[in-house]
Order: C-alpha cells, then sequence, then structure tokens
C-alpha cells in the first residue's frame, strides 16, 4: 500500500521542526500543567506579554490561573541545589489578550529556558539557536539584539526615577524628539539624553556600531560580551539595536527579538532575566527567548487544493459492505477517499468514482 | 418639549418630514445650516442633527426623548432604550463579504475586518467559527483586498462598492431598517407627545407599505 501522505499544517510542522532543532542542542521538553495558581503571576505582571489573566476558583478554594506564560512555571520547577546548567524546551499553549483582536485566545507558544551556572558559551548558543529557529520559519528574517547592561548603564546615571522611565520609554518607541525634548525638562542629564538619543538611531555594520558604543563610553563589559554573543551570528541575518528592551526589572544582559517578513509584529522575543531568578528567590542566571506561533499562521498557511482526492458516488441500491470495500480498495492507491451519495457544490476534488454492477442485484 | 436626535443624511431628512406631518414641524431643521439644533416653540419640539452612529447614545441618556437610529447601530451598542417602532425605511442588510472567489478554510482563524465588531463576534459566535477581529472605522473593503482581513463584515445597500473592489456577499447576517428608539424614562413623562408621534409614524409606515403592496400587484 502507498504511503499516504500527513497533511500537516504549516504551524504544526514549524513547531516539530523546532522541536527537533532544539533537542539536537541537548534541550529536554517541559510538559506543565494548564493551569497554575494565580499568585505565581500576580507577583510578576509586569513580565507577562499581557496582565489580564484568566483565572478560576479550584474546588478546594484556590484561585487559579489559565497560564499565560510558560517562563514562570518553568523558573519555579528549577531548584535551588542543582548544579550545571538546566536546558529545557517547551511548545504550549498559553491564555492571554492577543495585541491584536483586544480578547483572549489560546496562542501556541514554543520556546526554551537555559538555567543555571551560564556564561558565554550558554548565552551565545542561545542567541545562536534564535536565529536559527527564525531561519527554520523563514528565509528572510533579522534577530534583533541588545544589552541591556549598556543601556541601564546610561539610564541609571540620570537624575530622577521618573526620567529614567520615560527615558527608556522612548529609546523603546524610537522617539527621537521627545529624548531630545527631554533635554529642557531634565537640563542637569542633558550629556546623558544626548547619548540616549545616539543610540535611538545607531546603524551601520557591527565593527561600526562597537566603534561608537566606545566612543559613547558604553559600560565595557557589556561591550565585550555583546561583541562575542554577536560574533556567532550570522551577520546578514541580524542587528543590533537598542531599542530592543526587556522591563528593567526583570531583563539584564542580552536581549533578543525576532521578525520574519510578512508579520507585522515580532516573532521571537527574550533575553537573559537574572533579575526575575532573583526575585523568584533563585540562585541561578538564565536566558530563554519563546517563538508566537500564532502570528505565523496567516504566513504558513497551506493552500489545500482540494479537500479529497476521490468521491465515491453510491445509491440506496449499494449495500453497506460493497460500498465500504470499494472506498477501501480505492484508498490502496495512497489517495483519500470519501463515499456520499450527492456531492455537496462547495466540495473539492479530484476525480469521481460510481459505484456500479452489483448495486441493483 | 419634545426632543428628537435625528441622523445626519438623507434618511434623517425622510425621518424628518415623517415627524413633521405627525405635527411636528419645524421647517428651519432642513434649511442648510451649521446650526446643530432647531427648535419649533408652537409645536413643541426641539431637533438635533447628530452622527447616526450616536443617535442611540442621546437618546439612551436622555438628551434626545426620541430618536431614530437603524438597526445596525442598536445592535452593535445594545443601548438601553424601547426600540418602538420599525419605520420601514433606510432598508439594507449586515452582511459578510469577501474577495470573489473566497473560500473559507475552516482550519485557520478568520480574519474579520468590521466598523461592527459586537455583531460580527455574537454571528460567528453563533456558528462556533474561530475569528480575530479586526475594527476598523471606515473602508472597510480595502481590508480584503490587501489581505489584512479574510472577510469583512459591513452594511450592503446595493452591492456597488463591494464589487468595485472585486468583493462579494457570501453571506447575509441580517436585515436592516430604520428604527424609532425612545427613552425609557421619556417615555412615562412625555407620554402624551410621544404617543401622538407614534400613532401617526405608525400610520403613515402601514400606509406606504399598503401602497407598496398595492403597486406590486
Amino acid at each position: 500500500m502507498a504511503q499516504r501522505k500527513i497533511r500537516l499544517k504549516g504551524e504544526e510542522k514549524v513547531v516539530q521542526d523546532l522541536r527537533a532543532l532544539y533537542l539536537s542542542y541537548g534541550y529536554s521538553t517541559y510538559k506543565m500543567s494548564r493551569f497554575e495558581e494565580y499568585d505565581l503571576y500576580a507577583g510578576n505582571k509586569d513580565f507577562l506579554v499581557s496582565g489580564n489573566i484568566i483565572t478560576f476558583t479550584d474546588t478546594d478554594g484556590s484561585l487559579m490561573a489559565l497560564k499565560p506564560d510558560v517562563t514562570l512555571s518553568i523558573v519555579k520547577s528549577i531548584k535551588n541545589n542543582a548544579s550545571g546548567v538546566a536546558r529545557v524546551c517547551y511548545d504550549e499553549n498559553v491564555y492571554r489578550v492577543s495585541d491584536r483582536s483586544g480578547t483572549f485566545r489560546e496562542i501556541m507558544q514554543a520556546g526554551l529556558e537555559c538555567i543555571g551556572d551560564i556564561g558565554l558559551v550558554e548565552l551565545g548558543e542561545v542567541a545562536l539557536l534564535a536565529q536559527k529557529s527564525l531561519k527554520t520559519i523563514s528565509d528572510n528574517s533579522i534577530l534583533t539584539i541588545s544589552h541591556m547592561g549598556i543601556v541601564e548603564g546610561f539610564v541609571n546615571t540620570l537624575s530622577s526615577e521618573e526620567a529614567k522611565t520615560k527615558a527608556l520609554e522612548y529609546l523603546q518607541a524610537r522617539n527621537l524628539s521627545a529624548l531630545e525634548a527631554m533635554q529642557k525638562d531634565y537640563p542637569c542629564d542633558a550629556a546623558v539624553l544626548n547619548k540616549l538619543a545616539s543610540l535611538v538611531m545607531l546603524v551601520g555594520t557591527n565593527d561600526e556600531v562597537f566603534a561608537k558604543l566606545q566612543d559613547l563610553g558604553a559600560d565595557e563589559a557589556s561591550i565585550k560580551e555583546l561583541r562575542s554573543v554577536v560574533s556567532v551570528l550570522d551577520p546578514n541575518g541580524m542587528r543590533i539595536d537598542f531599542s530592543v528592551l526587556g522591563e528593567m526589572n526583570y531583563y539584564n544582559g542580552i536581549t533578543l527579538r525576532g521578525y520574519i517578513q510578512g508579520v507585522p509584529g515580532s516573532v521571537i522575543s527574550g533575553g537573559q532575566y537574572d533579575k526575575l531568578m532573583a526575585r523568584m528567590g533563585k540562585k541561578a542566571k538564565a536566558i530563554g527567548f519563546a517563538v508566537y506561533m500564532d502570528s505565523l499562521e496567516k504566513l504558513l498557511e497551506t493552500v489545500i487544493e482540494y479537500d479529497v482526492d476521490t468521491v465515491l458516488v453510491y445509491d440506496d441500491t449499494c449495500s453497506m459492505k460493497d460500498v465500504l470495500a470499494k472506498a477501501d480498495q480505492l484508498r490502496e492507491s495512497g489517495s483519500s477517499v470519501a463515499a456520499m451519495k450527492s456531492i455537496p457544490q462547495s466540495l473539492r476534488y479530484r476525480e469521481t468514482v460510481v459505484m456500479e454492477g452489483g448495486c441493483n442485484a | 418639549m419634545l426632543n428628537v436626535a435625528l441622523p445626519k443624511g438623507r434618511l434623517g431628512e425622510k425621518v424628518y418630514a415623517m415627524f413633521a406631518k405627525a405635527g411636528f414641524e419645524c421647517p428651519e431643521a432642513l434649511r442648510e445650516s451649521r446650526k446643530l439644533i432647531f427648535e419649533n416653540k408652537e409645536a413643541g419640539v426641539r431637533y438635533f442633527w447628530v452622527k447616526p452612529s450616536d443617535v442611540s447614545v442621546y437618546v439612551e441618556r436622555g438628551a434626545a426623548d426620541i430618536g431614530v437610529a437603524g438597526k445596525d447601530i442598536i445592535d452593535e451598542y445594545e443601548p438601553d432604550v424601547y426600540e418602538i417602532l420599525d419605520l420601514n425605511t433606510g432598508k439594507c442588510r449586515m452582511a459578510v463579504a469577501a474577495k470573489k472567489g473566497f473560500r473559507d478554510n475552516p482550519d485557520t482563524t478568520l480574519r474579520v475586518a468590521t466598523k461592527f465588531s459586537n455583531i460580527a463576534k455574537s454571528y460567528y459566535s453563533s456558528i462556533g467559527r474561530d475569528i480575530d477581529i479586526i475594527h476598523l472605522n471606515g473602508s472597510i473593503e480595502l481590508a480584503p483586498v490587501l489581505g489584512m482581513s479574510d472577510v469583512i463584515v459591513d452594511i450592503v445597500e446595493t452591492g456597488t462598492t463591494l464589487k468595485e473592489n472585486g468583493l462579494e456577499v457570501i453571506e447575509s447576517i441580517m436585515p436592516i431598517s430604520a428604527r424609532v428608539i425612545v427613552n425609557k424614562a421619556s417615555f412615562e413623562f412625555k407620554k402624551g407627545d410621544i404617543m401622538k408621534v407614534l400613532g401617526s409614524l405608525k400610520t403613515q409606515v402601514e400606509e406606504k407599505l399598503a401602497k407598496e403592496m398595492g403597486e406590486q400587484k
């Protein structure tokens, strides 16, 4: 019997490919419950993509949440006395408000977390895996990368908390005019704000960018780390971009965001989040990223030419046994077969076979 | 004094004529002007022209005692008012339209562009279809043409705009016509005036219907 092709949806294929990629780097899969205690998220709302969470009361009265995020569950499961590095990957449904529709949606998310005694090798590997994940999905992708240490080095010298918050917000929005206008409100910070403004539009080859960072007097250790990580990435599919920032209370170090041509928003998002680990009472360092599969649905949609290969047309005079046997016989060639008395107008099919002989007997 | 909110535009003018015939004249209201409020003290009526989608707001909040709004607006905003009479005018339908030759793939989320998010949501939930709503405020037909949405949910009158943009109706959701809506408190306190208007409007609608039936015969 000919091998029958199983039609995988585009996202299903990508999820499989990503899982194979991560497994080949020694990551192990992590399966979790669909819900968690609400408290896990309540304390870390800013870490979540959206603060809206679907909650319900469990039979024992405790407040539960349909999980809006995977990272927090994985971090929770990491033991403090564990040694070495834990490499965990997942593909899970999460439940959160979609940016696009403003309503709760079930969103397929794949990703990985690398937790433990993390050094340059792990940072480089995760950044590389982020780039490879993008390339698995599309030939035309860009990974943007930045370093919180560089930005924080400047922002932390600003004179007030308010100025810090504003400056970060404007930097993320690439709002150059607002950053420049801030100099009027915070004259004592003018020099730093100027440097941040030049970060906004920092473009050029990686060497040019690093030279410029040196000129600006950015944090040396952060530059060194970013330079090392960048050196393992394919320069054609990446950009250094200081608008790529995570929430300052959670992220430190490398931050990543990935884009794919044809998808309006970012497809990959992640970074190093030692501060989140510390907030959750964990000593280890951690870096990871998530791939948002929902944004890929339309990009990966497979156009189906036919609903079914063969329509087997029978009438009331045909015996059930004959119809099923005939259909099975047709399936042996590897094609899909649907038996029906009449063919719906909207059905698309390759051929029809009309039951003949025997039926009237 | 009866406060009447009328939708700006052709429908509003038509409806004004019906109110005038009911004894609430205010000829000034039809004059080209930038003024928004028109009053006839003798007839005891005050008209104001508002954006059609806002009529229900004015009536619900009691700024107007009575108003005329399309069934589309009433179903979209679900105002807490009495939907008291079908004027049987301003008729069109709410429909789903897509690019010619479009085929729904039930394996993916359907992207729906519309001005009428609530109507679209309740329609698709009634048939159990998973959708992603893209709320737009105008030029809805552009969305499927640019590939931003798969279908649109919009008002279709003649279908000319759809046709000119290479779209066609694939499903009708509901018929639409202009309805008289009344504020619930006003209905108690101004019952006399309101019943007078309603009575006349009802007769006019019936006469028109009878005439149309006669023409058909």
